[in-house]
């Protein structure tokens, strides 16, 4: 079962949010448009990372909608479908 | 044909590995768009700050162009692994400079010239005709190609994996006191020979005009 | 001191639709695409559709065969006198990638004269004497750029002779990165419908020799510009390319109205037909034809700006628009893309290509009549 925490390193990490720490991202809080701000190629990177780090594999953009409005709700998508 | 081009300002970098000045931070305040710039869109970024560049036309030049990205990418495909957009949108020639034209707004005309040793002479004569329509003209001169495996083709045996020279130019009928020799500097990749040259040259002097022999 | 003008002479292309500027044309006219799918360029197995030549004949000797073509019909000897004007994004890229793959992961068989961008003017001149030589490697506006060049350096006198090359093959670095991006289509591109579902990535190779001397087809007009915007996305109202067109015209000392058809960049994605569409809406209220041939072509990257302007001159010597290739509904109503070929005059067409970082490039041609 992984964390938020971890969740949060990796996107740090992955998507190169320099001048981010951890407590800079809320559990909840949006990650794309108002939120954090991250834009489609952010989206694409996740999807690689996700890939690369658990073996999940979505089909096309529109599976993601619900997996990557926040921290917490892919927090929940990782730890529900990590192989 | 001999074009004169008085230079305006000039700036070069050089580093064994990173260079660390580069101002990054001050330079280009939105993380989002400072988090995807290559190593040579941030010296592109610091060279035109240091020359008076104010959204002129550019001429941009790469001997090697976006070594990191690239390499990403071909690893990637070699390892059979899911590709980053982000380095492969990051691996065109053109990448430092559409940077620069994103971060200071600038819808001018951006060129990007790669001919391996001969880049240098390439960006001056390229960037010699475009000034004939009187526009001044930022010219770039950057190699960033520190990776993993560049030993095995650092063939010769350049010891600044970093470097970047920038001039800011415009046309004049006025006499030349610079000239081209060729100088060579063993610790530079020599597709930047020319320009740094050049730089060095006009660093000092009141009222630099470098000939351009095309 | 008067600028001089500028004029194609001889042109020689080559693409997966067609192995001379003739059969190309022809394809475009018959609809007849060379995107085709296959496998082996995708990592993950799955087929891609691209345009890739195949005329069991290497890529380099097609680039000689190409140039020697254009040699003579050029009725010059020699290009001892001649600029070597490359555009190239690949450069020697498929060679490298392919020589690492089979060193397993290994640099040390890299030689970085056949690696680079420069490896094709290398190539060039190992066979013909240039007075000088000079690669241009902006994305898709690499061969737009060097035929800009060459205008600026005829315009001035600096160069009398100018050959531009346009030359990119199909890499698995393409193929795949475009795929990364999300814009790859896995049909043949439909540029301007409302279902497209993005490009072709495709190889070719596209020469022309301009000089000063009059021929049947001059180079009128080149704008260039940057979108200041994103660097990969087009700023969504076409401001860019607006802008690129708007200079081209001005270049070219003519309005907007006396362009009769517009060679668009049209690669097929979202995002750019859509921001070109608007761009040329906005420009052409007289509404020009529009066409896109990358259904036909696939989208050449670096070589689409030499390869298209042979197209549009051909359209112009033949007084015929091709159809865009199974356009079915446009998305932009308004916009007056070609659904069914179109033999009328034309004498002023304009041809675009925008790349990655926002770079735009726009060339307008002239048909020149006896009387000019």
């Amino acid at each position: 079962m992984i964390s938020t925490h971890s969740v949060k390193l990796q996107l740090i990490e992955g998507l190169g949010l320099e001048d981010l720490d951890i407590t800079d991202i809320d559990d909840n809080t949006a990650l794309f448009n108002d939120g954090l701000g991250l834009d489609s190629v952010d989206a694409i990177e996740l999807i690689v990372i996700l890939d690369n780090a658990y073996g999940l594999k979505f089909k096309n953009m529109d599976e993601t909608k619900d997996v990557f409005v926040s921290v917490q709700a892919l927090t929940n998508y990782i730890n529900a479908h990590e192989k | 044909m001999k074009i004169n081009l008085k230079i305006l300002g000039q700036a070069y970098v050089s580093a064994n590995e990173k260079c660390d000045t580069l101002e990054e931070k001050v330079l280009v305040s939105n993380m989002m768009l400072r988090r995807r710039l290559t190593r040579g869109a941030k010296i592109a970024i610091y060279l035109a700050s240091k020359v008076g560049y104010e959204n002129e036309k550019i001429v941009f030049g790469s001997a090697y162009g976006e070594v990191q990205a690239t390499v990403s990418v071909v690893e990637s495909i070699y390892q059979k692994k899911s590709l980053s957009p982000t380095a492969f949108q990051n691996s065109v020639h053109n990448t430092p400079v559409s940077y620069l034209s994103i971060v200071s707004g600038n819808t001018a005309e951006v060129t990007t010239v790669s001919d391996l040793h001969d880049t240098s002479l390439s960006v001056l004569k390229v960037a010699a005709v475009k000034a004939l329509k009187g526009d001044k003209i930022l010219l770039l001169n950057i190699d960033a190609f520190a990776f993993d495996g560049v030993d095995t083709l650092n063939r010769c045996g350049v010891s600044k994996l970093e470097s970047g020279v920038a001039l800011l130019v415009e046309m004049t009928t006025e006499d030349a006191n610079i000239y081209i020799e060729n100088i060579e500097d063993k610790a530079l990749s020599p597709s930047l020979w020319q320009m740094q040259e050049i730089c060095e040259k006009s660093i000092n002097h009141s009222h630099p005009i470098v000939e351009i022999e095309i | 001191m008067k600028s001089k003008k500028v004029y194609i002479h001889g042109m020689s292309a080559c693409c997966s639709a067609g192995r001379t500027s003739t059969d190309i044309f022809n394809a475009a006219i018959h609809g007849e695409s060379g995107v085709k799918k296959c496998k082996g360029y995708l990592i993950s197995g799955e087929e891609s559709a691209i345009g890739k030549m195949d005329f069991d004949i290497s890529f380099n000797d097609l680039l000689l065969e190409k140039v020697k073509e254009v040699l003579m019909l050029s009725h010059i000897e020699n290009f001892q006198d001649t600029l070597l004007l490359v555009g190239t994004s690949v450069g020697g890229m498929t060679w490298a990638e392919k020589q690492f793959i089979k060193d397993e992961g290994s640099y040390h068989n890299i030689e970085l004269e056949k690696q680079s961008m420069q490896s094709i003017s290398l190539t060039l001149k190992k066979h013909f004497s240039f007075k000088d030589a000079m690669t241009f490697s902006t994305a898709c506006t690499s061969s737009s750029n060097a035929i800009g060049f060459a205008k600026e350096v005829l315009e001035a006198g600096v160069y009398s002779q100018v050959l531009v090359v346009g030359a990119d093959s199909i890499s698995y670095t393409t193929v795949n990165g475009f795929n990364a991006l999300g814009v790859l289509s896995s049909e043949c591109s439909l540029p301007f419908d409302s279902q497209r579902t993005g490009m072709n990535v495709a190889e070719g190779i596209g020469v022309l020799f301009l000089n000063t001397d009059p021929s049947d087809i001059q180079l009128l007009g080149v704008g260039c510009s940057s979108d200041a915007y994103n660097i990969t996305h087009p700023q969504p109202e076409g401001n860019g390319a607006k802008l690129a067109m708007s200079k081209a015209l001005q270049d070219a000392g003519i309005e907007a109205k006396k362009i009769d058809y517009i060679n668009a960049h049209g690669t097929g994605t979202m995002a750019n037909d859509t921001a070109e569409g608007k761009a040329i809406l906005s420009l052409f209220p007289h509404h020009p034809y529009v066409g896109s041939t990358k259904s036909i072509t696939g989208h050449t990257l670096g070589a689409c700006g030499a390869i298209e302007a042979i197209i549009s001159t051909d359209i112009i010597k033949q007084q015929s628009i091709p159809a865009n290739r199974h356009l079915q509904i446009k998305e932009l109503e308004a916009l007056n893309a070609v659904q069914k070929n179109k033999q009328t005059e034309v004498n002023f067409v304009m041809s675009n290509a925008f790349a990655f970082g926002g770079n735009n490039v726009s060339i307008i041609l002239k048909r020149v009549a006896d009387e000019d």
